[in-house]
């Protein structure tokens, strides 16, 4: 990845953050299995980077674009 | 000439309760058409005899899966595996919608491979957001109302003819839609920014394998 995508995924993966910590942290999402995240386990997959937490930045600011478009 | 519409509708635990009522439309738009036989596998009966019974005898056109799943499996009651490698050959000539976690990742190839016209599905977990004071009567729920509105959207475009993927394209104009109609006003909890991160990461996800003209014509 080139210097420059870092950058703009580190000020992504911020301002996700800055919006999840702006949610009660015990919130919870139902998956299948019968399981639930907590906006606490989304912050954790955020903050390690792992394949699931990009996942989860990357929906993020879909929602956001799709939130300040006009479609 | 009569179609036949299958579904399955577990609901033996609070993620299967909500998905159980979501699909509970399906069944009052399909019995609006006078072409559709419903088959309803609910609860108890959402087992691996019974939906193998069905899809080799009944032979439906479009089959509706609602349940706990991962990449190679869809299940039905108490979490039995009702659908896998071993019988999706039976998902010959039908299109199917399984409205469960990530199984269009794996099961939804080897779908297709074996002759399913389509399999439609998620490619990660499907996510919703509940009222954790509404899990009892999930009809209540407002938190879960909008993904319940969004599965609708597919099933009944569906049902009414549309092709696999303008049934998709229709549920993502929805889930746009939703996201963007949702209020923060009335959200003391600050469950609005969850409904809607949950609404795009199914938006993201929901896909399909196979044949995009696909369509269930009545």
């Amino acid at each position: 990845m080139t210097s420059d995508k870092v950058d703009v995924y580190e000020e992504q993966k911020e301002l996700v953050l800055a919006r999840f910590n702006a949610i009660s942290p015990e919130s919870k999402i139902m998956l299948g299995g019968d399981k639930e995240l907590t906006v606490k386990d989304l912050v954790s997959h955020i903050e390690k980077g792992d394949e699931f937490g990009r996942k989860i930045v990357q929906t993020q600011i879909r929602m956001l674009k799709v939130l300040t478009s006009n479609v | 000439m009569t179609k036949c519409f299958l579904l399955t509708r577990p609901g033996y635990d609070t993620a299967t309760s909500y998905l159980h009522y979501f699909a509970k439309d399906a069944i009052t738009i399909a019995k609006k058409f006078k072409g559709i036989h419903v088959a309803d596998l609910e609860g108890k009966k959402a087992t691996r005899p019974n939906l193998e019974k069905s899809m080799a005898h009944e032979s439906p056109g479009l089959v509706f899966l609602n349940g706990h799943g991962d990449k190679m499996t869809v299940w039905g009651h108490k979490d039995e595996v009702i659908l896998d490698s071993k019988n999706i050959n039976l998902a010959k000539d039908k299109i199917v919608y399984a409205l469960a976690c990530d199984s269009l990742a794996g099961l939804g190839d080897i779908a297709f491979k074996q002759g399913a016209k389509a399999y439609i599905g998620y490619m990660e977990n499907f996510m919703f957001v509940a009222d954790p004071t509404r899990h009892a009567s999930p009809n209540k729920d407002n938190n879960a109302l909008p993904f319940k509105m969004a599965c609708t959207k597919l099933i009944e475009s569906l049902l009414t003819g549309t092709n696999a993927q303008e049934a998709i394209n229709i549920t993502k104009r929805e889930y746009i839609r939703l996201i963007k109609s949702l209020g923060t006003s009335e959200d003391p909890y600050g469950d609005v920014s969850l409904v809607r991160f949950a609404l795009a990461w199914d938006l993201e996800f929901l896909d399909m394998k196979g044949n995009p003209e696909a369509c269930f014509a009545v």
